[in-house]
């Protein structure tokens, strides 16, 4: 059975920290002063790329969302338009079949209905 | 420790900090040198929000530690070569048993992502667990009973290593 010390002692000793790779400080070093030399103006002319880019598409955005809602005012008004004559010429159209009957209909009929 | 270095001292002084968690974390040393530059890296462009030294070796290590959990769980996911059986490729000469170490850097090797972490903290970087539990942001009562049982499955696994080598 292994002690619990010894299990602690082996793994220190197991873990121990190792010495980083030859030239890797260099590598890092020149990488960030790469990043930080070239990005700066990279960064600033894609920040106002992308908020132009933004803007425009939010505007053209906007204005077709207002020329659909005024297009569809448009059409709606039309269809109510529309709907308003189609009842006006039914209501006169079954008024004037109602004058129809009551006027060729005989008497007769109308005493043997009841 | 009060002022902040430059950002080339931080990255001599600490690099085999960095490296050595990644590298006992992960088992591949390219590995483990990629994730050494991402976290310089990280720091370089968070520097403006570092203070001093201890501020900077915190950090480096919290960023070490946590990109490396995650690295690990990357690699699961894509099903890559268990950990445990990458070769070790840094079996040292003056190791008084050199078949213990490298059983025992399997055992934690194979252990799962964070308690992996929190091993090598404990053991390589010498934190007591309320320091780790301040640096992971975790209960240290949560630390203390993930190390205790993380100590007995090691243990375990060793015995039973052991056992398989002497009926071979």
């Amino acid at each position: 059975m292994m002690d619990e010390g010894e299990l602690e002692q082996d793994l220190r000793a197991a873990l121990r920290p190792v010495a980083a790779p030859d030239g890797l400080a260099e590598r890092i070093i020149s990488k960030a002063e790469a990043r930080s030399r070239r990005p700066l103006s990279q960064n600033h002319w894609l920040r106002w790329a992308a908020l132009a880019a933004t803007l425009t598409i939010g505007t053209f955005g906007l204005m077709r969302w207002n020329e659909k809602r005024q297009a569809d005012r448009i059409e709606a008004r039309r269809v109510a338009e529309e709907f308003t004559l189609a009842m006006n010429i039914t209501s006169r159209k079954i008024s004037q079949l109602q004058k129809t009957l009551v006027v060729n209909i005989p008497l007769s009929f109308h005493s043997e209905g009841q | 420790m009060g002022s902040l270095p430059s950002f080339s001292e931080l990255v001599h002084r600490h690099q085999g900090m960095v490296f050595s968690i990644a590298l006992r974390a992960l088992g591949n040393r390219e590995v483990a040198e990629d994730l050494t530059q991402e976290v310089f890296l990280s720091l370089h462009e968070n520097l403006s929000s570092i203070e001093t030294e201890d501020h900077a070796r915190n950090w480096l290590r919290r960023t070490a530690a946590n990109r490396s959990v995650d690295e690990i769980r990357r690699q699961k996911y894509r099903r890559g070569p268990a950990l445990d059986q990458v070769a070790e490729p840094s079996v040292d000469a003056k190791e008084s048993d050199p078949l213990l170490m490298a059983q025992l850097r399997e055992s934690v090797a194979s252990l799962p992502p964070l308690a992996r972490m929190l091993t090598i903290m404990r053991f390589q970087q010498e934190m007591e667990p309320r320091e780790i539990a301040a640096e992971l942001d975790m209960p240290v009562a949560t630390v203390k009973s993930r190390l205790h049982r993380t100590m007995k499955l090691l243990r375990g696994k060793l015995e039973k290593r052991s056992e398989v080598r002497k009926h071979q």
